[in-house]
């Protein structure tokens, strides 16, 4: 009995040793090369080799830029994809006498597909590539531009069971591999910037609120157009994120960009009004800047004899004087008073400037009225589906009233600066 | 003769409302939200979940009525008095393949979603296999601790959902639920199918009412269990719609998962929420799919008296494993979830009512057949 039962425990612990020591998907924190930020660029065919062989070069000392070499994989190539790996070294405390190393090196790959080029990173780094922790996904204008390539290099980041739905996508009129390689003072990842950079919208109504991957998704099966944050590139210690990459949901591609007034007035159209700084003369002579605080939207429709909707846009606009040349007695209330209508004459142009573009020009509905109309007159919307943005193309002939108020409750400390 | 007496408490009504509830939510309410958002439109599914919770309660109040009527003697026995001993073991034999069917089937599930989000290389065997090596584990001990390890397991599902909910709500936007009402009624009839179908294992209560120590509140115990897990389910299914709207919902595999994945907490020092929520969650299928092996085997007794526990074991859990791991690919697996509920319907809903409209016909002569 006796024995029996210590047979019994000897074979367990044969048992639990094999058992609970292997582990197929264990690997080491410092075996994963953690990929923060990830940058789609197009390949363009002239482009040969020792060009590209130029650019590395001109990389600065803690980046090291692998072009793909392969000459066979380089001809069918589509896309040229700049990973940003952290090195666990780098990020670190630093210490006070060893040399401060980078946070963060870039490999770049070329491929067609976005599995392969993980594999050929694997076939370069010593970590395996680890995508838990992607934090920026940035887009060029060419690739963004082409048709079906967008949503096709999309399909991966969404697949991907590591990947996570929100992971912030960007779009770039530069190079994405420069958007990545800008590294402000102080910052440790140009990722990481960037990704703060993008939730900025509290200070500047120029900021569109930031895209994540999992919407760009749902906009493109619902074949609706929709915008994306922009980044460009100021010079290697900023980028600035500032406009809308316009996609029509005709061709789900990037049609064209919003400026950073055109994206203002977008942002006044949808609500999403966090903060941010307008301009408004006063007079001739006077400017004045005013900060907003708070907005309130109310929108309507009607519709008129041709069954068409109109759309009517009452903003509501609260907020201080932050900043006044040339403008008489702040104090008084009939400067108060002006000051108010000039501030709401200018949000107006800004917003009509962006409804201009977009119904005459991009004629895609990023303003959001197709989902306004499926919501809440969704017998009419059923029937003039395929009419919006297709067909009869009625986004662009709708009418869209916008009426503005704003209202100054503060002037700040002082009356006036000189006389 | 009851069946509880090892020397423990029996189950209060409560503790039979939280098993009730941890057999209820399984892997059903992962990919619940895709399934409705793929047969209704915008957010009208909880239409279908309040329809199909009335239905589930419905029958589940029906079915513990049966349960009550067999009073003290087990449900088989119970219906082999009603509907002649071959009969009954035919019966015995339909439920027996439905409870191995569910419990294999929440096995491949919880091995096929774990594969995708932790096990990127285990084999999807191995992952099954471990996880059933517990389910025998579990049923090798005794079997009013199976209940009681759901009263253990339930509020940390519970919490985990709030969690899940409060901190999910950042990314809600209500807008993705309008317009209401527009989904046909076909649709909603079809929504309401696969609501039922993930409310169904309710009828553990044929089997289980013998730990109670006042069976007549089984119906009560009953409708709370089923109550707490649609009420779970809607939760869930709002806000999935709300994060990912109809058609996003409607393209992702398993939105519960990845409503789990989106949460981030403030101060970034804990992320990978997910894989809290996976072990939790885990924890609620084992609840499941271990009572279902367990009552598999106790229809087994029925059939063969005289086989002892661990026999009955041997066979079923290879048997349980083959089923298992039948299914190649999402589709088929969906086929085999599909087989299952609809034995769920007939062995599990359908033939106990039947029995307790047979037990009102017969009563008078039920009452001779007692004194016999």
């Amino acid at each position: 009995m006796r024995i029996r039962s210590r047979r019994r425990i000897a074979f367990l612990f044969v048992a639990s040793s094999i058992a609970l020591s292997g582990c197929w998907d264990r690997v080491e924190i410092d075996q994963r090369g953690f990929i923060v930020g990830v940058g789609v660029d197009a390949v363009i065919q002239e482009v040969d080799e020792s060009s590209a062989e130029e650019e590395s070069g001109s990389t600065p000392s803690g980046e090291q830029t692998n072009s793909a070499s392969n000459k066979k994989q380089n001809k069918k190539a589509k896309y040229k994809v700049t990973y940003q790996v952290v090195t666990p070294s780098g990020m670190k405390a630093e210490n006070a006498n060893a040399q401060p190393t980078a946070a963060y090196f870039h490999l770049t790959v070329e491929g067609t597909t976005f599995s392969t080029m993980e594999a050929n990173l694997a076939q370069r780094m010593s970590r395996a590539p680890f995508f838990e922790h992607l934090k920026v996904l940035i887009f060029s204008e060419a690739v963004a531009r082409r048709p079906g390539d967008f949503a096709e290099a999309i399909d991966y980041f969404l697949r991907d069971s590591q990947m996570r739905r929100s992971t912030k996508v960007m779009v770039t009129p530069n190079k994405a591999s420069e958007i990545l390689s800008t590294q402000p003072p102080g910052e440790r990842l140009p990722s990481a910037y960037l990704e703060l950079v993008s939730s900025n919208g509290a200070n500047s109504s120029r900021i569109l609120p930031h895209t994540r991957i999992g919407e760009v998704q749902e906009s493109l099966l619902k074949n609706k157009s929709f915008g994306i944050q922009t980044v460009s590139n100021g010079s290697r210690t900023y980028s600035t994120l500032n406009g809308t990459a316009v996609f029509s949901g005709r061709s789900n591609r990037l049609i064209g960009f919003l400026d950073g007034r055109e994206t203002a007035g977008l942002n006044f159209l949808r609500d999403s009004i966090k903060g941010g700084h307008i301009e408004f003369p006063y007079g001739d002579e006077g400017r004045g800047v005013f900060i907003v605080q708070r907005m309130t939207r109310r929108m309507r429709v009607s519709f008129g004899k041709d069954g068409l909707p109109a759309f009517d846009y009452h903003i509501e606009v609260q907020g201080s004087l932050n900043e006044a040349y040339q403008i008489p007695d702040t104090l008084s209330e009939k400067t108060l008073y002006r000051m108010d209508e000039y501030v709401g004459q200018s949000i107006k142009q800004l917003i009509e400037s962006a409804i201009v573009k977009l119904q005459k020009q991009y004629r895609c509905d990023v303003i959001e009225l197709a989902d306004y109309m499926s919501r809440k007159h969704h017998r009419w919307w059923s029937k003039h589906r395929g009419q919006w943005e297709r067909g009869d193309d009625l986004f662009s002939q709708v009418p869209i009233h916008v009426q503005v108020k704003a209202h100054i409750h503060r002037t700040g400390n002082i009356n006036i600066s000189e006389e | 003769m009851k069946t509880a007496s090892f020397g423990e408490r029996p189950v209060t009504p409560l503790e039979m409302s939280m098993t009730i509830a941890s057999m209820l939510i399984g892997v059903g309410v992962l990919t619940l939200p895709r399934t409705l958002a793929s047969a209704t439109k915008s957010f009208d599914g909880w239409m279908s979940i309040a329809g199909a919770g009335l239905i589930a309660m419905l029958l589940g109040a029906l079915v513990s009525r049966t349960a009550v009527k067999a009073g003290n003697q087990p449900f088989l026995e119970y219906a082999s008095s009603l509907i002649s001993r071959p009969l009954a073991c035919l019966l015995a034999f339909f439920q027996m393949l439905y409870f191995l069917g569910f419990s294999a089937y929440e096995t491949r599930a919880i091995a096929n979603i774990s594969k995708q989000y932790l096990f990127d290389r285990t084999p999807v065997e191995y992952i099954a296999l471990a996880f059933f090596l517990v389910i025998v584990y579990g049923v090798s001990g005794s079997r009013s601790g199976l209940l009681r390890l759901n009263v253990m397991f339930l509020p940390a599902v519970l919490s985990i959902v709030v969690v899940v909910v409060v901190f999910g709500y950042r990314w809600f936007e209500f807008g993705n639920l309008e317009p209401f009402f527009v989904t046909g009624i076909p649709g909603l009839l079809k929504g309401m199918k696969e609501v039922v179908f993930s409310l169904l294992g309710f009828e553990i209560i044929l089997y289980y009412i013998v730990f109670m120590a006042r069976p007549e509140k089984a119906p009560k115990a009953v409708v709370g269990g089923i109550l707490v897990a649609v009420v779970i389910d809607l939760i869930i299914y709002q806000l999935a719609i709300g994060i990912f709207s109809n058609v996003g919902a409607m393209n992702i595999i398993y939105p519960t998962v990845e409503l789990a994945k989106e949460i981030q907490f403030p101060g970034n020092f804990f992320e990978r929420f997910e894989s809290l929520f996976f072990v939790i969650w885990i924890m609620t299928i084992y609840n499941t799919a271990v009572m279902g092996f367990d009552l598999a085997g106790e229809c087994m007794a029925f059939l063969f008296k005289r086989m002892t526990k661990r026999v009955r074991h041997l066979i079923l859990a290879p048997a349980a494993m083959i089923i298992c791991m039948t299914p190649n690919n999402l589709p088929q697996f969906d086929l085999l979830g599909t087989m299952i509920s609809y034995l769920a319907v007939g062995a599990g809903v359908l033939i106990p009512c039947g029995l307790l409209l047979l037990s009102g016909r017969k009563k008078g002569t039920a009452a001779h057949a007692d004194t016999k």
